[in-house]
Parts: structure tokens; sequence; C-alpha cells
């Protein structure tokens, strides 16, 4: 059984202590947290950063969280309880009495005891034993991350324009990509061929705008789709324009308006019947007469606007019609019906045109006056923006087009590449076009139903670029070294072939007979650096030391010979 | 064993009689003093090492004062053999005149044994020794003759670097619990040591207890109480004191060629339990081991070639041993 009175003044050490823990781990979490945020905020002033504020204050908080968050998870045990008092002047009173709390010898009770009274004073004051207190080093350093991290949130940052900037053209590449697909979504719904060129083209802008980083790259795809749908609208403008000129050529003779109005009314039926009044009409004029119209009709079947089968019907329509009025022969019955529905037909075709044209008009603007704003943002920061897109741009006058249809006129503009394309024309005046570039931009004016006229202008432009050169040269290294060594000779080994020589003495007062052997020749010595020379006598004489049983006293005599000679 | 709060009280006042008594006669050297009472209440022996002339052996004699136990002094000599100190079998006549051996006992044979300049007998006579103090019997010839209880054995030993000395043997020296260093007095202890042995008036320390008080506390030393976290403390104490040991401060790898074996951590166990018990504790605390490691482990470990020319000392390395051991969380 547990011992209660010990565990009971350990757990009130454990929750302090476990309340200090989260303290002191919550503010080692600010400490880091402020540390990171303060790298952060640094590196925002180098690197565009977007919301870097909001990161630094999440870096904070998750610092603060993630520490105090671990300390929660791992609170201090009853041992370390024990350890904390123990260190606090119990001596392992605890320790001990919590190892034999279930030990119920007389030393452990007493033992135990002897723990509880020193407990009980020690948890007296607990509060002032184990307060909560921070080292002036971290309070000093907190200050200086708190000081240095407001400095960095609060002082302007240069780079802040640019992630505005970037995270405006990544909601705007965003709007692009939505544009493109309502666009699309509703020219899907042409069965015509306008109709599912606009599709293909608005569906490669989409991706396009899918796959482009940068506005600039999106704003390049996009003048590559309105030049797409110029060049559709300059095709369904020219069908209107032709139905228009042929409308007006039926006007232009007395004997045709009635035609030219059934034509306008698209009535068929009012138009077989303006063509049969014809016929009987120039029946009854001379053959003169009935060439001149006949001519006429024939000049009308050659313009003849609306679609390829209807143009074609309406044609072969006129000319029988011409060919009987020359003749005299009588036209066949359906001829009249048949011109009839080809004037409707092509008065269909020239409304599907103006409609077709007034759509590419407005989807035409939607786009341009969406690009232009960025266009717009772009050039004033300095970058180098689509030439379509300048104020005099293909782009411009596509979004001022569809202000031209209420009356305004249009301008289109070349690139500075020298290719001027003409803006669409509003039916309340003519478009104007001008081209830029090196005097080989050209413009051409739009047709307009009003008053206006197109004129052209040549343009300018030009740029200027220079590479910087670097220039640098790799330092010479080197160093001379410095030193010596002392050397030691080590004998050469003899050899030879020496005569032993006897020396007998002084005999006789005379002397012996000396004689002398062969001179021993001695072979090379060596130098070997004395370090080494040490090295090795030291180590051999070490190990000898450590093999034999001298007294002491004889081995410190080694030891002193060697560290009197040991170098340096 | 302990019985009573009342008993370990008085075994702490007996205990502060004999310091008291042994202060009566030795001047200052309380340090000396305490590691000699820690050996002698742990049941151990001890080796006293000092210059000549520091009171080595008035000390050991002091303490056998102030026990009553049987003390026998032997000089130790180089001409010294074994048979001089654990005694003979010599032929006797009896009455009829028969001749028969008789076992002569020799000076080995008391509770208390001075071994005095131990280091100046021969290797062969040191090691007569052992047996003595391991195993606390005597063999001679067919025979074993039993020591008497208690049995200590307090050495002395002159530095080794003194002209005619032995170094002991290895085994031996782990024989003895504890090494004690006795220094130099200091200036007012050597005043006091001139005034009281040039006086007229001649000290001497009383008894203050007998044998069996010793034995009661060696036995009572036992009962102090060893929690498992103190005694991992003490294994981590030993281990860094071998060269292999990762934990081991950087003298210990570099001085040292071995480290202290398992009797050196039964040492230091066992006199942290005395100076716990002297202490008035039940309990053995982590300032005891601190204690008790410089003179449990100082004469168990031995330093390589490279540390001895480095002038590095046993004591220097337990130094940064302990250092180390306190500083780990």
């Amino acid at each position: 059984m547990p011992n209660e009175t010990i565990r009971g003044y350990l757990h009130t050490v454990r929750t302090r202590l476990y309340r200090l823990a989260v303290l002191r781990h919550l503010w080692l979490g600010v400490l880091t947290g402020m540390t990171a945020a303060c790298l952060l905020a640094a590196a925002a002033f180098v690197f565009p950063l977007g919301s870097y504020r909001a990161a630094c204050a999440a870096a904070v908080a998750m610092g603060a969280a993630g520490f105090a968050g671990y300390a929660a998870s791992r609170g201090p045990t009853v041992r370390d309880a024990a350890r904390r008092m123990d260190s606090g002047g119990l001596e392992d009173r605890m320790t001990t009495a919590l190892a034999y709390e279930t030990a119920d010898t007389l030393v452990a009770r007493l033992q135990r005891e002897e723990a509880a009274q020193y407990a009980e004073t020690y948890t007296a004051k607990l509060s002032a034993r184990l307060p909560f207190r921070l080292p002036r080093r971290e309070l000093a350093a907190g200050g200086v991350l708190l000081v240095s991290l407001t400095l960095l949130l609060l002082l302007p940052n240069p780079m802040d324009a640019v992630t505005v900037r970037a995270a405006g053209e990544k909601n705007w590449l965003s709007e692009q990509r939505e544009l493109a697909a309502d666009l699309k979504r509703e020219w899907e719904q042409s069965d015509t061929e306008t109709g599912r060129g606009m599709t293909q083209a608005l569906d490669e802008l989409q991706t396009g705008v899918k796959d482009s980083e940068s506005a600039l790259a999106a704003l390049e795809r996009m003048e590559r789709t309105l030049k797409e749908m110029q060049r559709l609208a300059e095709a369904e403008e020219k069908k209107a324009a032709q139905a228009e000129s042929f409308l007006q050529q039926l006007n232009q003779r007395q004997e045709l308006r009635p035609l030219a109005e059934a034509m306008e009314r698209g009535d068929a039926e009012a138009a077989a019947k303006a063509a049969a009044s014809l016929l009987e009409q120039a029946r009854q004029q001379d053959p003169e007469g009935r060439d001149e119209l006949a001519n006429r009709l024939e000049e009308l079947a050659a313009q003849t606007p609306g679609g390829e089968e209807a143009a074609r019907k309406a044609a072969e329509a006129l000319r029988e019609l011409a060919s009987s009025l020359r003749d005299g022969s009588e036209p066949e019955g359906s001829s009249a019906a048949e011109l009839g529905e080809a004037l409707a037909a092509a008065q269909a075709g020239r409304e599907e045109a103006e409609r077709l044209l007034a759509e590419l008009r407005e989807s035409g603007a939607r786009l341009a006056q969406s690009g232009l704003a960025m266009a717009g943002e772009l050039a004033e920061q300095g970058a180098a923006v689509p030439p379509g897109w300048g104020q005099s741009g293909s782009a411009a006058a596509m979004a001022a087009a569809d202000a031209g249809g209420a009356g305004g006129a249009a301008s289109g503009a070349g690139s500075p590449a020298g290719s001027g394309s003409g803006g669409l024309a509003g039916p309340g005046s003519a478009g104007t076009g001008s081209g830029t570039g090196p005097g080989t931009g050209d413009g051409a004016g739009g047709p307009g139903t009003g008053p206006g006229a197109g004129t052209g202008s040549q343009g300018s432009g030009g740029g200027a670029g220079a590479g910087g050169t670097g220039s640098g040269a790799g330092g010479l290294s080197g160093g001379v070294g410095t030193g010596s060594r002392s050397l030691v000779t080590t004998p050469g080994a003899s050899s030879g072939g020496g005569t032993p020589t006897l020396d007998a003495g002084p005999l006789n007062g005379t002397g012996g007979q000396v004689e002398k052997g062969v001179p021993v020749p001695v072979g090379p010595g060596s130098m070997r650096p004395y370090e080494e020379v040490y090295g090795s006598y030291a180590a051999e004489a070490t190990e000898s030391l450590n093999r034999s049983e001298l007294p002491g006293s004889v081995q410190n005599l080694v030891r002193d010979y060697f560290l009197e000679i040991q170098p340096n | 064993m302990i019985e009573s709060q009342q008993q370990l009280a008085e075994w702490r006042e007996t205990i502060a009689g004999i310091r008291e008594q042994i202060g009566e006669v030795i001047v200052g050297q309380q340090e000396v003093v305490e590691q000699l009472l820690w050996c002698l209440l742990a049941g151990g022996h001890a080796l006293v090492e000092g210059i000549p002339g520091l009171g080595k052996t008035m000390l050991v004699k002091t303490v056998a004062d102030t026990v009553d136990l049987s003390f026998s002094r032997i000089q130790f000599t180089p001409d010294l053999m074994p048979a001089d100190i654990t005694g003979t079998n010599i032929i006797s006549f009896g009455a009829q005149g028969e001749a028969a051996y008789r076992f002569e006992r020799g000076p080995l044979f008391g509770n208390l044994v001075l071994a005095d300049e131990i280091n100046r007998a021969t290797p062969k006579t040191q090691s007569a020794l052992l047996e003595a103090m391991q195993e606390r019997t005597v063999t001679v010839g067919p025979v074993t003759h039993k020591l008497p209880e208690p049995f200590f054995v307090l050495a002395t030993q002159n530095p080794l670097e003194q002209e005619g000395t032995y170094a002991l043997p290895e085994a031996q020296l782990d024989r003895f619990l504890l090494k004690i260093h006795v220094t130099y007095p200091t200036r007012d202890e050597l005043k006091a040591i001139v005034m009281r042995t040039t006086g007229g008036e001649e000290r001497r320390a009383s008894r203050v207890t007998g044998g069996e008080t010793i034995a009661a506390i060696q036995r009572g030393a036992r009962d102090i109480l060893l929690a498992e976290d103190v005694l991992e403390e003490a294994v981590r104490l030993v281990m860094m004191t071998h060269p292999g040991e990762p934990d081991a401060p950087e003298e210990v790898k570099r001085y040292v060629r071995f480290g202290s074996g398992p009797r050196g951590l039964q040492a230091v166990v066992s006199v942290a339990k005395v100076r716990a018990l002297m202490a008035g504790r039940l309990h053995v605390s982590r300032g005891d081991l601190r204690q008790a490691a410089l003179p449990a482990l100082r004469h168990r470990i031995f330093l390589s070639y490279e540390g001895q020319a480095s002038g590095m000392t046993a004591d220097a390395v337990l130094h940064s041993v302990l250092a180390r051991w306190e500083a780990a969380p």
C-alpha cells in the first residue's frame, strides 16, 4: 500500500512542479516563437512573403502552445517530485521514503516518519521554495526579441507592395479563368462557325491562363485570344457589310426597291411577290431597259451576301431572272419564290452576322476590360506589358468598341513590332487605327456605318537594355612555413672484411707488430627527427617498466630521465 | 540491528565520545579521524598514507585506546617474514618430555592490528596479510586459525617515492576499504602539537566503548536504507572511473589504465551507510556517496604511464569524476 502521507506531500510538490514546468515551457515557447517571428519578419524585408505579420503572430502563438502542450503532456512524476524535494535540502529523504514506502521494517517506518516531518516543513513554504523565476538572461533575451519584432513589424516594408501585387495577380488570374470559362459556356450555345471558333479560342485561353505563372504571361495569352476574336469579328463584319451593300444596291433602283424592302423585312413571300412584279414590269419595258435591268441583276448576283448556300441560290435566282429578262423567255414559276427565299436568307445571314458581331464585341470588351486594368497596373510598375495592352493597343480598342456601340469612336493601335491592327468600329462611328513601331507600323480603320472615317497613324516605340559586365579575380594564396627540428644521427651499419689485429704489446722493448686491418666501411648514416627517436625509445622504456617489477624509485628514475630529455 | 531511535542516539553519542577522545590527543586532522572512524564502523581495513612524522601511528594507537579492543602493532621492515606476523608452529615439550608442535600466534591475532610502514616489507610478507584481511583467518600448514572479531588492520605507509619501499600489490590494495591521506597540519595545529608534546602533561585517550558496541554499530549500519535511485547513482559514480565508459570524463579516458572494481562500489556504499548513521539518518544520500568516494576509490584507480608521467594523481582524476557526476541531472 502506498504511504498516503508521503504521497500527499509528493502530490503537492508534483502539482507545483507541473505548473512551473508548463509556465516555464510557455515562456520558452514564446521566446522560440519570437525568435522564429523575428527571422520571418527579417526575411520578409528581402523576400516577398505574403501575410508575414499574421505568420509572425502565429509563430509566437504556436511556439507558446507547442512548448506548453509538450510540458503539459509530460508532467513530472512522483519520483521527480521526490528528487526535487531532496535537492532542496532533504538529502534523499523523499526518494528513500518513496522507495521504501511499502516496507514494514522499523528502520523504514522511522525513515518515513522523519521524511514526513521534513516534507511538512518543505511544503509549508512551497511557493518560496519553488518560485517561478525567469533567468535574467532569458528575460533580457525576451525583451530584445520583443523590441526587435515590434520594429520589424512596424517599419514600412518595401516588400509589402510586391506581395500585394502578387496576391492581386493571383486573384486576377483566377478571375480571368472564370471569365474565360463563362464566355466559353456562352459561346458553346452558338452553333455557328464563329461560335465554334470562339469556343476553341476561349478553351485555349482558359488552359493558357491556368498554366500562366504571371499576369504578364496571361495577358500575352489573352492578347492572342483577342486577336482571334478580332479576326472572327472582321469576318462577321464583312458579311454584314456585304449584305448592307447589297441592300443599298437594291435600293438604288426604283424598280428593285420593293425587293430591298422585302429583304430588309426578311419576308420571303413579299420578296417573291416583288420579284414576280419586277418581271411583270420588265416585260412591259423596251429591250434596252430589260437588258439594263438584266445587267443590274447579274451585278447583284455577283454581290449576293449571306451564307454560302443562300448566296448561291440567290445568285442563281438573280441570274435566272436576268437571263429570262434578256431572252424574253418566261421564267420558271419557282424562280421568284427561290429569289424571295434567297433574299430572306441573305437578310437572315446579315442579321446573324450582326448579332455575332455584337456578341463578339461584347465578349471581347469584357475580356479586354478585364485585362486592361491589370495591364495598367503592370505598366505603372514598369513591367514590359504586351503591346496590345497599351493605351492605344488593340485591347484598348476592343474594350472601347463595346462603348463604341453606343456611338463612341474606337481606335486601334499596332504593336511595337510594327504590326498594327484596326479597332473594331462601333456602329455609330468609324474606328481609328494607329500603328506603332519604328516606321513599319500601320493602322487600318474599321468600317463604320456612321459618318466616321478610319485613319491610320504611324506610331513609335523603342527600347533599350544593357547587360552588366562582371569582373573579378581570385586572390593568390600561399605561404612559407617556418620551423626547425633537431636531427639525431643514427650510425650506419658497419660491414666489411676487416682482418682481426693482434697487438701483442711491448715485446722486448720494441713493441709488437701491429697489423692494420682493411678499413671497415661504414654505411651512410640516416638522419631521424629527435621526436621520433625519443618517442620510440620512450615507448620501449614504458613497455619495459610495465612488464618488470622494478621498485618505484627505480621506475621513477627512468621516468624522470625521459622527462628530462623529452623534446621541447 | 537498529531497534529504536534511542539506540541510534546512543550510538551517535558513543561515536561522538570516540571522536572527542581522539581529539584530546590528536591535533587537527578531523577529516582523517572521521575517515578512520568510517572504516572502523564499516568493518573494513584502512591504509593511512603520509610522510613520516605526521602522527599516523599515534592516530591509530589513539583510536585503539578509545575502544576496548586488543591491540597489536607490527613494524614492517624489509626482513620481516610472513611467519613473524601470522605466527608459527614451534616444538614444545610436555610434562613427560614428549615433543609436540604448538602454534604460537603472531601479532596478527588482535582486534586492532597496526601494520606500521607496511610498504617497507617485501611483497611476500605483504601478501601474508591477504588472507587475514579478506577471510579473517590465518592458515599455517594444514590448520586454519580464525582471527578474533572484530578484526581491523590499520596500516600506515610512506609515500611510494620514499627510498626502500615496495609498492603494495593491486590485489592487496583492493582489500583496504579506505586509503586515507594524512596531510600537513596547519600553522595553528602545528603550534598546538608542539605545546602538547613538549609540555609536562601527557595526554592519553580514554576508553569509550567496547568491541560489542562497535560490532553492533557495524550491524546497524547495514540496516541503513539505500534507495534504488541512490544505488544507481553509486553505480554510475564507480562506472565513471572506467576509461572505456562513454560517460567517463576526459581525464579518466586519458590517464586511467584500470578503474575501480566491484569492491570499490561496496566500499563506497558501506562507508556511505556508516556516514549516514553517524549523521543520524536512516538512509544514504548522494552527499554520503560523494564524501565516501575519494578515500574509497583513490587506491582502486590505476593510472597509465601517460597519467603518471603527466603528474596526474588518482585524487585529481576522482575530482574530475565527481565534478562530472554531480553535474549530471
